[in-house]
């Protein structure tokens, strides 16, 4: 009457990525990272080039650990990792080309937006720290003559500002920590474009996200990461492909299960059925969309009627799971 | 030189806010009150005013003032996780340590000179005490902004540590005397009192040359490993 749900998956393989046309920019070699018993990364090696390039992973998968790593905020417990060819955490002088707009809210609420900007300019030692902040400002589309202290902005005008002195510079690797959050839709269409046009400038731009949607939108290659590990990498599509692959589970509610049960078993799309209670099914398919289109002919056929056909991991923490071959 | 002034600039900027400067101020006008009484008492003595000095003046408004902007000069910049911002720039992490503590000295001196001074000059009407009262509270300053600089990065409650520091090390312990007092920022400028003011106090040194050097070496050192903390912390 049922069929056996079959074991996991073991962990999906990495897709390569295409091979690279220049020299990377960014190598991280087996780093791994852990606080006190809490371990953020673990043995994470892959290589970034020039354009964009999305960290993908749910709340907690280590990408923020990884881009402090990258920017020399914080050093990994073990492995290596190198910008440009140089250790982030102990040279100086590499922050000249990197520009970071950090997760975290907090700016120097004491200053207006241009002084905050263009006190990055002058840290920075550049020439005309009063243009180069008027021009990073009016990339992002925020008026350079605004006198208001950025305590009193929006949250995403404050990420405008983080990005502008983080721009300011014009710094080869731009890492840019959930860059989208507390944007409106238009801003944030504003913002992709704005990372596209970077990325195709020839720009190493990192981005992180826990939304994998947002990530199609930036066309940039992914690298995933999942409780602290690396998943999978490569192009969106080969990581959107993979994650398509993976069992889903969908529960049906039904007033005819163990009819519905039987046959289902034997479509080519159903990968197992559980009977879970009187009146609902556990199906696991690697094909959701055939699957859908499949089950009303199904129940017609066998008179039956369906009160919901609900699929349960539609969400990216269990895509993530399956990546990972946690099951 | 664009760098230093810069960041100092911004520190002075975010820590000097008007609450801290008006309840400082108030603390430091407590000072000034005190020495009117002192001063205005006819059986007190030019001691008993700069022993006022030295337990209010030098023991409460320099320490308790330097510790709030000290503090956070650096320690607001790691709470608010705006650090980074600093941080991630072409500077020598000297250049910032200096900031922090120039702008701890910039926002603390005046507020303290003006209410030890005034209360030394309140209390004995003693030229030689006023000027001692300045010297000792430069120096002070000084030494205490560069240990609560480095306490402010290191550690999250650096307000509370500092008090407890100033409450019970200086306050009780060190106060005693004996050798606990020579870790005691407040035994050198006690001694520094006494000795350019040329009136005896008790539980000092003897030597001004030591009285202006250890506070200085203290300054030094704190400015040492604010530099050097910020080349190994991790920052948020």
């Amino acid at each position: 009457m049922t069929g056996p749900l079959p074991p996991p998956p073991p962990a999906a393989p990495p897709v390569p990525p295409p091979p690279p046309a220049t020299a990377p920019v960014v190598v991280v070699d087996r780093v791994s990272k852990w606080f006190r018993d809490v371990v953020a990364l673990s043995d994470v090696s892959f290589a970034i080039y020039p354009g964009v390039t999305a960290l993908l992973g749910p709340n907690g998968a280590g990408k923020s650990t990884m881009m402090r790593i990258l920017c020399g905020l914080t050093r990994p417990s073990q492995g290596a990792v190198r910008v440009l060819g140089r250790n982030p955490k102990t040279d100086v002088e590499l922050s000249r080309h990197i520009g970071l707009a950090p997760q975290q809210e907090g700016v120097f609420e004491a200053l207006a937006p241009f002084e905050f900007v263009r006190l990055g300019a002058v840290l920075h030692g550049l020439d005309d720290p009063e243009g180069a902040a008027a021009a990073a400002l009016a990339t992002v589309e925020l008026d350079p003559s605004d006198s208001r202290r950025t305590i009193t902005y929006s949250k995403g005008m404050r990420q405008r500002v983080k990005l502008a002195q983080a721009l300011v510079h014009d710094p080869e690797v731009l890492v840019l920590d959930e860059p989208l959050t507390g944007l409106d839709p238009k801003q944030r269409r504003r913002m992709i474009a704005l990372v596209q046009q970077l990325g195709d400038a020839g720009k190493c731009v990192i981005i992180s996200s826990h939304v994998l949607d947002e990530v199609e939108r930036f066309g940039s290659r992914v690298l995933v990461l999942a409780q602290g590990r690396l998943a999978a990498m490569g192009d969106y599509h080969a990581i959107r492909n993979l994650m398509d692959d993976r069992p889903h589970r969908i529960r049906i509610s039904t007033d005819r299960p163990r009819a519905m049960a039987t046959s289902l078993i034997d479509a080519e799309t159903v990968m197992g059925v559980t009977l879970q209670t009187d009146d609902t099914l556990l199906i696991e398919t690697r094909e959701v969309s055939a699957f859908r289109h499949g089950v009303a002919e199904v129940a017609r056929r066998n008179n039956a009627r369906l009160y919901e056909v609900v699929p349960l991991d539609d969400d990216l923490e269990s895509v993530f799971r399956y990546l990972v071959g946690s099951g | 030189m664009a760098s230093l002034s810069a960041l100092l600039h911004l520190m002075l900027r975010s820590n000097a806010t008007r609450g801290r400067v008006l309840g400082l101020s108030l603390v430091g006008l407590v000072g000034a009150l005190l020495g009117l009484a002192v001063g205005l008492s006819e059986s007190s003595t030019t001691a008993d005013g700069a022993e006022l000095v030295s337990v209010y003046g030098l023991a409460v408004i320099v320490p308790v003032t330097t510790l709030v902007f000290a503090t956070a000069a650096l320690g607001d910049f790691r709470e608010d996780e705006t650090l980074v911002y600093v941080w991630l720039r072409p500077v020598r992490r000297t250049i910032i340590a200096e900031a922090a503590v120039l702008s701890a000295v910039t926002t603390a001196l005046p507020i303290t000179l003006a209410s030890v001074a005034l209360t030394a000059a309140l209390a004995t009407r003693d030229a030689d005490v006023v000027l001692a009262s300045v010297v000792a509270t430069a120096v002070g300053v000084l030494a205490y902004s560069g240990l609560f600089v480095a306490l402010g990065l290191q550690i999250r409650r650096a307000l509370v540590a500092g008090l407890a520091y100033i409450l019970i090390w200086e306050g009780f312990i060190a106060a005693v005397g004996g050798g606990p007092a020579y870790l005691s920022i407040r035994f050198y400028t006690r001694t520094l009192l006494a000795e350019v003011s040329g009136v005896p106090l008790e539980r000092t040194g003897d030597s001004l040359a030591v009285a202006v050097v250890v506070p200085l070496v203290v300054a030094a050192l704190g400015l040492g490993y604010t530099t050097w903390r910020l080349r190994r912390q991790d920052i948020e």
